[in-house]
């Protein structure tokens, strides 16, 4: 009987927090990805260029990663947006427990990135490709990055709600603290 | 809600002009079509690369009378091996024999030695045995207890002589090497011994091995000494991530997994593979028992070749 009302706070906490917990929820989905291919399928690019089928599959997947780096710039663009317009209708703590993730994930996301980009130039150097969906590094990179930078948006938008669910019954200038 | 509204519409219209900015950006070709012939590595300007004299695969045709001497030859490994078991008094399961038998054929294909030779030989035989002796274990039931003691045995005998070797190949190169890259290099040797020794080399192999990656480095080190920066730049720039494997199986033909992924059937050429990695090979053909292969492609090779013999199933 002496843990019900701390058990009852806690989840009335989680309850009030709830970004909070979105957030933590999109970074677990994140980090629990399976890891990276141990065994990675290149094939010989015959005369060092590469066929039509693998010309097509590169820009794909490079214009997605494009896509995806631009998407992650905007996210942080709109937080910062997001940030100096509406930052005292938030409470603190939601605040200060979601930024910090939703900055991680965006990170993540510029990494993924990088990764991709850096897989294809280390292969294409080498005369060899690899674009087989499980047995390419290159493809886990860019999975991932889409991965993180689609937790990211949620985890965004789900701070975003909260906020504008406050405006409407609280003034926007008079922080809402715990 | 205006808010919302007034965010929604701002991403709305970011993606909206990304996206259209990024199909302007991408209408030209992606990639860059001199990609050099293949086979051929890009090197940084600040070194010469003068890459590792690499072993040629080597090309063989397979007349059907050849089969049959590998499988007369593996026969004849099997009744000296055998035979070598009583004269040591252990007391061997039927696979961890088996295991016995294909390190010694490993050795033998490493060495490109004919089947009439290997049937003949007995050196590889006695290596193996010694090895084991060693161990002062005379009882064995599994093949990866087998696999692991030899393996175990092999590195032992080569870490007890690795910093004398890596002090003899510098001083003969007339290469100082200062402590931290040191550190680093028998690191480096020490983890490509190990795999070696799993993937079926012999010691004096894996000796020779370290020698030519040691002789590599030194004789590309600027000036008269070593340091940890200068080896890391150079094994950047000497030893590519991709090496290519040739695979042949003794009979050709077999069916080969890497991790559990089907690549193809034997003889496959020039595979592209990423070096200074372990690979587990499993090879397939009826009428032959499935061989379980570990191999480490080693760096500062660019052209491996990977030959493993079949050991016939037992005729009933």
């Amino acid at each position: 009987m002496g843990r019900w009302p701390t058990l009852s706070a806690w989840l009335f906490g989680v309850l009030r927090h709830w970004p909070v917990g979105v957030a933590v929820v999109c970074l677990g989905f994140v980090l629990t990805r399976p890891d990276e291919p141990i065994f990675v399928d290149y094939n010989d690019l015959e005369m060092g260029g590469l066929s039509d089928a693998q010309q097509h599959a590169l820009t794909m997947a490079t214009e997605l990663n494009k896509y995806l780096i631009s998407l992650a710039t905007l996210i942080f663009g709109a937080l910062g947006l997001y940030l100096a317009r509406y930052m005292t209708a938030i409470p603190r703590l939601t605040l200060w427990l979601s930024l910090p993730v939703i900055v991680l994930l965006l990170c993540l996301t510029y990494y993924y990135g990088f990764a991709t980009y850096e897989q294809f130039t280390a292969a294409l150097t080498q005369n060899a490709f690899a674009l087989l969906p499980g047995r390419s590094r290159a493809l886990y990179y860019l999975e991932m990055e889409f991965w993180a930078c689609l937790a990211a948006s949620i985890a965004m938008f789900a701070l975003f709600v909260y906020g504008s669910s406050l405006q409407v019954t609280g003034s926007p200038s008079k922080r809402r603290d715990d | 809600m205006r808010a919302l509204m007034l965010v929604v519409g701002f991403l709305t219209i970011s993606v909206g002009v990304t996206q259209a900015s990024l199909q302007t950006l991408l209408a030209g070709p992606a990639v860059p079509s001199d990609l050099g012939a293949p086979g051929e590595s890009r090197s940084p300007d600040t070194f010469e690369v003068v890459p590792l004299p690499a072993t040629p695969p080597r090309v063989r045709s397979l007349p059907g009378g050849e089969v049959v001497q590998w499988d007369a030859a593996v026969r004849g490994i099997e009744a000296t091996v055998g035979r070598a078991i009583v004269d040591a008094k252990f007391s061997v399961s039927p696979s961890a024999r088996d295991a016995i038998v294909r390190e010694v054929l490993r050795y033998s294909a490493i060495r490109e030695r004919s089947p009439e030779d290997i049937a003949k030989s007995q050196s590889e035989v006695s290596e193996v045995m010694g090895l084991l002796s060693t161990t002062k274990k005379s009882e064995w039931g599994s093949p990866t207890e087998i696999e692991n003691a030899l393996a175990n045995a092999k590195l032992a005998k080569i870490v007890e002589t690795l910093p004398v070797d890596i002090s003899t190949a510098a001083r003969d190169s007339g290469i100082v090497i200062l402590p931290s890259a040191y550190e680093r290099l028998y690191v480096d040797l020490r983890a490509q011994s190990a795999g070696l020794a799993r993937s079926g080399f012999a010691t004096a192999d894996i000796k020779r091995r370290n020698f030519e990656y040691m002789a590599t480095v030194y004789g590309a080190a600027p000036g008269r000494q070593l340091d940890d920066g200068t080896y890391r730049q150079l094994r950047a720039a000497f030893f590519p991530q991709i090496a290519r494997l040739t695979i042949i199986s003794e009979p050709l033909g077999a069916e080969v997994d890497v991790h559990g992924v089907n690549i193809g059937k034997t003889r496959i050429e020039r595979k592209p593979l990423e070096a200074n990695k372990e690979y587990v090979f499993t090879f397939r053909l009826p009428n032959y028992k499935v061989s379980r292969r570990v191999y480490y492609l080693q760096a500062g090779q660019t052209e491996h070749t990977l030959r493993e013999v079949l050991l016939p199933e037992e005729r009933k």
